[in-house]
């Protein structure tokens, strides 16, 4: 589908670090990509986070679900570099770790085309040149349903068509790491399901790590991945969510 | 090429309000060479002409009065010098000189006078009255000036003496508060996409090169608009008003 350009930018190479997983007790030679150790935030008086220990590594997939206010986007904030933890330690397992986001709101410029607002993540140490990042972009468009909207005015979108915009955007500079949140809450199953395959293909294939928040648990058990789950700020089970 | 490629990228979506961030400022420098004038006139036009010092002087020929006119009028405190109209005071010589008796011969060389009115602009001590008055009459060597009485009107505080400044000051705020209204679309727009260059391409620092960039843009259209001198001080002004505008708002969108 797509050119292999993400590999290389991964830099897998540079940190093998053997260790088990806590929670499946397998060897896992996958690379550390991030370690959180700790980690606890707070909104003045308000305590989102408390003492969250997590590792998340190289091809993982995984989804941190939680009712309304359990912590989710704060804890992809952190994990994005968004946002500083009060307390507690994040490290690197690689050097120039690139994490993406799909942020809950968007962020998409409405008064911009969707391919200008693509053009924003079109990074000059992934593709060569214009016709390039042009060419992967069109692909992706077609596989995403957005091929025609190209030229549409953000605005002019329904809400599913944005939300695979900056899906899209995520994934075209080639991260190590996509942190998604409630990015598929304007669509429907089967909408979701498609956009499951597709970044599960990126995330067998081209090893991209991903981060899917949910507040919805069981359409997360149809899904195949890791789980973590909070409520009130603590993480109170992460494992496999065929385990649940 | 990066950042010439951005900017013409945002220009594009804004053209209007770019061209007017962009040129508005150097309207208003350029503005502030012909504001003085224009200021004045309308307060002459509001309050008319305010009386100041003044002297009158004949000349004994057009020629002289010509060459003191122009002489005078690159001196300092001078506000205008006015020529006589030679009809006017060609009346009133004649009748002055039948009155007196004086023969025809002498006459005709008096009717060749011209007399000068000099007004000052500020208010003028009789010492330097003298000086111009030397200066004068060392120009005119062996041709004869005849002064007048030096009339000193004293200078009176008055809520004229602010009306420059109001009216100056509220043309400055006007064209500053358009310069804003336009000026803040863009800063937003320009600062939600840095932030996203920065979320989903692996650069750093992008927003002070942009605004650096554009920033030199602006120097660089400004100039060929102006042609020539630049009141730098004024721009310098401007620049760091507008920085400050732009080092405030960081982050586009709200953290979560």
């Amino acid at each position: 589908m797509m050119k292999d350009q993400s590999s290389a930018a991964l830099g897998f190479n540079k940190s093998k670090i053997r260790s088990f997983t806590q929670e499946q007790g397998t060897l896992n030679t996958a690379p550390l990509l991030l370690e959180l150790s700790n980690v606890s935030h707070s909104y003045a008086t308000v305590s989102a986070l408390k003492g969250i220990n997590l590792q998340i590594r190289g091809g993982d997939f995984i989804f941190v679900t939680g009712a309304s206010g359990a912590g989710k986007s704060t804890l992809l904030s952190i994990i994005s570099g968004e946002l500083p933890p009060s307390h507690g330690s994040i490290s690197h397992g690689i050097d120039k770790l690139f994490v993406t986001q799909v942020f809950q709101e968007l962020k998409l410029i409405d008064n911009l085309s969707v391919k200008d607002n693509l053009r924003m993540a079109h990074d000059p140490t992934v593709y060569k040149n214009d016709n390039e990042f042009m060419e992967v972009m069109t692909e992706m468009g077609k596989v995403f349903g957005v091929y025609d909207a190209l030229h549409r005015k953000v605005s002019s979108l329904n809400g599913g068509l944005k939300q695979k915009v900056a899906i899209m955007r995520a994934l075209l500079p080639g991260p190590n790491l996509l942190v998604a949140d409630e990015p598929t809450s304007a669509l429907d199953f089967e909408s979701t399901k498609k956009l499951y395959d597709v970044l599960a293909y990126y995330n067998s294939k081209r090893a991209l790590s991903i981060v899917w928040a949910s507040h919805n648990r069981e359409l997360v058990r149809k899904f195949s991945g890791k789980m973590a789950h909070l409520e009130k700020g603590i993480l109170v089970y992460s494992g496999h969510a065929c385990f649940i | 090429m990066f950042y010439l490629r951005f900017l013409w990228g945002q220009f594009k979506v804004l053209p209007g309000k770019f061209i007017i961030v962009v040129a508005l400022p150097w309207l208003m420098v350029a503005s502030l060479k012909i504001m003085p004038l224009a200021v004045e006139k309308i307060s002459h036009g509001l309050i008319g002409s305010r009386p100041t010092s003044y002297v009158n002087l004949i000349c004994s020929d057009e020629e002289l009065a010509k060459f003191l006119e122009t002489r005078v009028k690159a001196l300092p405190l001078i506000a205008k010098v006015e020529e006589y109209a030679m009809a006017q005071i060609q009346g009133a010589v004649a009748k002055t000189l039948d009155d007196l008796e004086i023969k025809s011969a002498d006459q005709d060389s008096l009717k060749k006078m011209v007399g000068l009115k000099i007004s000052f602009d500020q208010q003028v001590s009789a010492r330097e009255f003298e000086l111009i008055k030397g200066h004068l009459n060392r120009l005119a060597a062996t041709k004869e000036i005849i002064w007048g009485p030096f009339i000193n009107i004293p200078h009176v505080q008055n809520y004229s003496d602010y009306l420059d400044w109001a009216l100056y000051g509220t043309v400055l705020i006007i064209l500053y508060l358009v310069w804003i209204f336009n000026f803040f679309p863009i800063k937003n727009l320009l600062s939600q996409s840095v932030y996203l260059i920065e979320r989903y391409q692996r650069r750093s620092q992008v927003y002070p090169k942009i605004m650096t960039f554009f920033i030199i843009v602006n120097v660089c259209v400004g100039l060929q608009l102006l042609g020539q001198k630049m009141p730098l001080f004024f721009y310098g002004v401007f620049v760091l008003l507008t920085t400050m505008c732009i080092i405030e708002v960081r982050r586009p969108w709200k953290k979560v």
